[in-house]
């Protein structure tokens, strides 16, 4: 996927962050405090402004004080523009005033013995903004896992050597989406991303925290997990049992009554394939080839026992498991003689006659012979192994709390293969 | 004497109380609007309090005639036609912008869909014939082939579609997808509705079937169909099934179990030698199914393949002189085989015959919506 890919999969991810941003600024808007409590603050005050200008609301709440009241450069700057309509029907504190009046006004007030301060909300958020370095690595944002498909038991070819599939990223997002995301969480433009996955930014204690909490989520939601268990094993064909999709409890109970019991278990990321198996591995001469006129054994490796391959999708009250299972058995390996004989290739004569100047003398003839080439000569066995095979492969959605049970004909009567989530 | 101290406290704090009428006289001759909040005020015996953003809005020339109107119509009209919002909170009313108040409700859900939207395979089985001499033999099962692939896209569409749909305009509201997640941002209550709809659409996806097969140890002399009375009295003392698997809806699966083996199938004559060729074949028992679950039973499609026999011989191939050179082994297979397409009746069962051999195949159907729906009171 391309940057700009990855930007586009990321915006419903900002706008969650933006009803987080919501709730941070109301959190973070409380009447600050500083040292003992004013006592100005317990006086009782009515409010009676009717789109007063936020200049003259000041005014009045200074003279109320009798304490200086201290506004920033942003405050004085919204002075006339800004009109407050606040009307109390009685007298409330004046800590009720000021409460109302940073709820409505978007405003903070900081009481001290001797004086009040008043600022807007975006000053405060930045005064008390510190630095914060966020790990990424820490959040697994930047890892990646590979599926697994098992490798191919008996004689059926699915393609996996059970040495790993493709790769697929966990959170599915670059550095510098990442940091576009946080960015929006923080609402602060100035965040920069250092080596090793580091983001530096200004932040508040809040932002903080919920910028740590989307990471958390996604973090939870990227790495979950499922464990797995999967059993095989025989029963006598006079025995009853129920196979399909049954209830976990009615699998653990039928997995106990199983003979020749064997399991492999197996802990998948969501959406990850994943494979185990216990198996027997055999090379053996399984076909010849016939390359210069010679026999050239060709050998095969042949894998029996029990295999579980699986890819668990975990959905709302489901997981769509996908799953390729094997239970191979060698029952015989038969060979078969190829005989390739000895042949010999017919050899080449040549002779040259020389005739001398002197037609008399006696003619020298040379004769060159060269032998025939040997070719074969070769027997070999051909190794057939047989193997009972039984690879149960398919999609279901398992309900939380069930498991799924095959069935097939064995010559111990039935064999049973049991899948089931480990709690 | 504490009695009557918390009486009057509680009769204080009652008087101290704004009062929500249960009608408003909302008339008003092209007022601003501020005007009118201030009299709206007056009959909640209220203070009041006003968020700055509407401060413009405020000045709006307002006219509505409406003496009695409902609590409920008249907060109603106010949102729609002004979009404010208006809350009594102890001794006053609240006025803010409706769609600052709907923001501040807003929450966001991821919900995890890849199991909706995974592409769906079908899995066809082995043959259990003897492979044709130039053929890949019976090693090679057919490949797996990916049938659906149901888009994110139509899924989101579909929650917006089906999901009090006006609500999807409304200012810092989304419904995006992501990683093959969708991200919902709205109010707790569609929340919950989306959440159900997904659910629901988990239980239509996973509906699925659960195929039993059974070597009958007597040919029954009966219709090649059972309804389920008929197959329950059958069952009855029926050995255990020889195999069981699952398959999605619609889905093509198979169950093979038997013996595979590896044998000299052929000779080709290359380089002035008997290349030997091998192939493999298969003997045991193949259910190939594609179940098509409808009001009816199962419609469903069974290719059914079981050797009954398999017999060896060789065939010596000798040089001029009489020397063996490679022995090629000749199968001979008898099988039963079949492949149709039969309505299943719930419960029921299909059978097959093959002269003194028969097989019966029942089909459990797994519909989670219907079982919810039938839960329902």
């Amino acid at each position: 996927m391309t940057i700009i890919g990855l930007r586009i999969a990321l915006l419903p991810c900002l706008t969650a962050c933006l009803a987080t941003f919501s709730a941070l600024s109301a959190s973070l808007m409380a009447l600050e405090q500083v040292g003992e409590p004013p006592k100005y603050l317990t006086e009782k005050f009515r409010a009676d402004w009717r789109m007063k200008p936020l200049k003259g609301v000041l005014d009045e709440l200074g003279n109320f004080l009798e304490n200086p009241l201290v506004r920033s450069a942003s405050v004085n700057a919204l002075g006339e523009d800004r009109l407050i309509a606040l009307v109390a029907n009685k007298k409330i504190t004046l800590r009720e005033t000021l409460e109302l009046l940073e709820r409505s006004q978007d405003l903070h007030f900081t009481a001290e013995t001797l004086r009040l301060r008043v600022e807007t909300w975006e000053d405060f958020r930045d005064r008390k903004r510190h630095p914060v370095n966020l790990n990424l690595r820490d959040y697994a944002v930047f890892s990646s896992v590979s599926d697994f498909p098992a490798p191919n038991f008996g004689y059926v070819g699915r393609g996996g050597d059970g040495s790993g599939g493709g790769i697929f990223s966990l959170f599915n997002a670059d550095a510098s989406s990442v940091v576009e995301w946080l960015q929006k969480i923080s609402s602060n433009g100035g965040l920069e991303l250092r080596g090793h996955g580091n983001v530096f930014v200004l932040a508040t204690d809040e932002e903080e925290a919920a910028m740590r909490k989307a990471l958390l989520e996604v973090h939870v939601r990227i790495t979950q997990g499922s464990g797995w268990r999967v059993t095989f094993g025989t029963l006598p064909a006079n025995e009853t049992f129920t196979a399909g999709i049954v209830p976990t409890a009615d699998a653990a109970k039928l997995a106990a009554r199983l003979q020749n019991r064997d399991a492999v278990t197996l802990q998948a990321i969501n959406g990850q394939r994943v494979n185990a198996a216990s198996r027997r591995q055999q090379a053996y001469l399984g076909d010849l080839d016939v390359i210069n006129a010679k026999y050239d054994p060709v050998i095969s490796v042949l894998n029996t026992g029990h295999s579980a391959d699986l890819r668990p999708t975990i959905g709302m009250n489901f997981t769509l498991l996908s799953f390729q299972l094997a239970w191979v058995e060698p029952v015989e390996t038969t060979t078969v003689e190829a005989l390739h004989p000895e042949q010999i290739d017919a050899g080449s004569t040549t002779s040259t006659t020389t005739n001398e100047k002197d037609k008399d003398a006696a003619q020298t003839v040379t004769v060159t012979h060269e032998s025939g080439t040997t070719h074969g000569g070769e027997q070999v066995k051909i190794s057939k192994p047989t193997v009972w095979s039984w690879q149960p492969r398919g999609e279901c959605y398992l309900a939380k709390g069930s498991a799924l049970i095959f069935a097939a004909e064995h010559t111990a009567g039935r064999a049973l293969i049991i899948v089931q989530e480990t709690p | 004497m504490i009695r009557t101290l918390l009486l009057s406290l509680l009769v204080a704090s009652v008087l101290n109380a704004a009062t929500q009428p249960a009608t408003l006289d909302l008339r008003a001759d092209k007022e601003p609007l501020f005007t009118l909040i201030e009299r709206i005020a007056r009959q909640c015996d209220a203070g009041l309090l006003i968020h700055h953003s509407l401060q413009v809005r405020m000045n709006a020339e307002v006219t509505i005639e409406a003496k009695d109107a409902k609590w409920a119509d008249a907060m109603a009209l106010l949102s729609n036609e002004y979009h404010i919002v208006i809350t009594v909170n102890g001794d006053r009313i609240e006025i803010d912008d409706a769609d600052r108040d709907f923001r501040k409700r807003l929450v966001t859900i991821t919900y995890d869909v890849r199991s909706l939207t995974a592409s769906m395979v079908n899995f066809p089985g082995p043959e259990l014939s003897i492979p044709e001499p130039s053929g890949n033999g019976s090693r090679l099962i057919p490949p797996d082939s990916f049938e659906k692939i149901q888009q994110i896209d139509e899924l989101i569409t579909l929650v917006k579609n089906q999901v009090v749909p006006p609500s999807w305009e409304r200012s810092g509201t989304s419904l995006e997808d992501f990683s093959g997640q969708i991200v919902v941002t709205t109010m707790p209550e569609i929340q919950t509705q989306v959440a159900a709809l997904i659910a629901q659409l988990e239980r239509t996806t996973a509906r699925q079937v659960i195929c039993r097969c059974y070597r009958l140890p007597q040919v029954p002399d009966s219709s090649a169909i059972l309804d389920a009375k008929a197959w329950q009295a059958l069952n009855a003392n029926l050995p255990a099934p020889v195999a069981v698997f699952v398959s999605l809806d619609e889905q093509q699966n198979h169950h093979f179990s038997g013996q595979q083996r590896a044998y000299l199938a052929d000779a080709d004559v290359n380089q002035g030698a008997f290349d030997p060729v091998m192939s493999i074949i298969n003997n045991g028992i193949t259910f190939d199914i594609e179940p098509h679950v409808t009001i009816n039973g199962v419609l469903a499609t069974v290719r059914l393949s079981a050797t009954s026999a398999q017999r060896w011989s060789i065939t010596q191939v000798n040089d001029a002189k009489g020397l063996p050179l490679v022995p090629i082994e000749i199968p001979e297979v008898t099988s039963d085989n079949s492949r149709d397409t039969r309505i299943i009746p719930s419960g029921g069962a299909s059978l097959y015959r093959f002269g003194d051999h028969a097989y019966a195949i029942t089909f459990e159907v797994l519909d989670y919506a219907q079982a919810q729906a039938a839960a329902k009171p």
